[in-house]
């Protein structure tokens, strides 16, 4: 039954790479990454790790993703309005996107008590008290950087005078 | 079994990331390929962590999120001062920086 679950995940995968790919409109491609995205954080649930597949909804498809959205909205030229037919056309393939993740969904709650047999879950306690205890300078170093990122993105987008 | 078939998850995702790296030209899927690499990176750490009951692969992975994080958001902003400069959001309009150094 894992088997399945995980060649299903390798088919969401596949799928929503080659439209990748294909597709023109850059939302699309968000879209496409946010459904990869979840289909990974199903594995990583199943490699035994629920602390990094929860990290991974949370800060991939809640931040990241969101992330991109706001630059493909403000990277966007202009507001062209066309002449729109009744119904909207090209909603299939979110449509398969969903019953393949609704399938996910279905096989992994279907079966859960047999995902954990073959590989040890390691939880978030575990996880917790490495990151704060041998790892705890590398965490430092970590915040740092991000603290750096923030001034670096001002800095980037600062207006002055001989600014060119 | 399952960690042979995370694997090669891993590789397609990796392929898919250099492909779009390499041939699309808008920025944005760019560096939608690049978080596809990171990912393809994470699931690799994952694999090894699973294989050998270890707690670093999942260190190595929050790691690597905030790592990618970052960079994404340090990308992006300069993808909008790319565009908000030069005028466009593909490898092309970027192209006119080195014909501006050449000159």
């Amino acid at each position: 039954m894992m088997i399945f679950l995980i060649l299903l995940l390798l088919l969401i995968i596949l799928t929503t790479g080659a439209a990748l790919l294909v597709v023109r409109d850059p939302m699309h491609g968000a879209v496409n990454l946010g459904v990869s995205l979840l289909a990974l954080s199903i594995l990583f649930l199943v490699l035994g790790a629920p602390f990094v597949a929860a990290l991974e909804v949370m800060l991939y498809v809640g931040a990241i993703l969101v992330l991109f959205l706001f630059a493909i909205m403000l990277l966007r030229t202009s507001l062209t309005t066309r002449e729109e037919p009744r119904w909207r056309r090209g909603f299939w393939w979110p449509a398969v996107l969903m019953v393949l993740l609704t399938a996910v969904l279905i096989l992994l709650f279907s079966r859960r008590p047999d995902l954990l047999v073959v590989i040890q879950e390691i939880g978030p306690g575990t996880v917790g008290r490495a990151l704060f205890g041998p790892y705890l300078w590398l965490t430092e170093a970590v915040a740092l950087l991000l603290f750096a990122v923030i001034a670096a993105v001002l800095a980037i987008h600062r207006r002055d005078d001989h600014d060119a | 079994m399952t960690l042979e078939l995370t694997l090669v998850i891993a590789a397609l995702l990796f392929v898919i990331g250099v492909a779009l790296i390499i041939l699309r030209r808008n920025l944005i899927f760019l560096l939608l390929g690049i978080e596809l690499l990171f990912n393809a990176a994470m699931v690799i750490a994952l694999a090894g962590g699973a294989r050998w009951h270890s707690v670093t692969g999942q260190v190595l992975v929050v790691f690597m999120m905030a790592l990618s994080g970052a960079a994404l958001a340090l990308t992006l902003a300069l993808l909008l001062r790319v565009k908000q400069e030069l005028g466009g959001d593909t490898v092309d309009d970027l192209r006119q920086l080195r014909e501006e150094v050449d000159e």
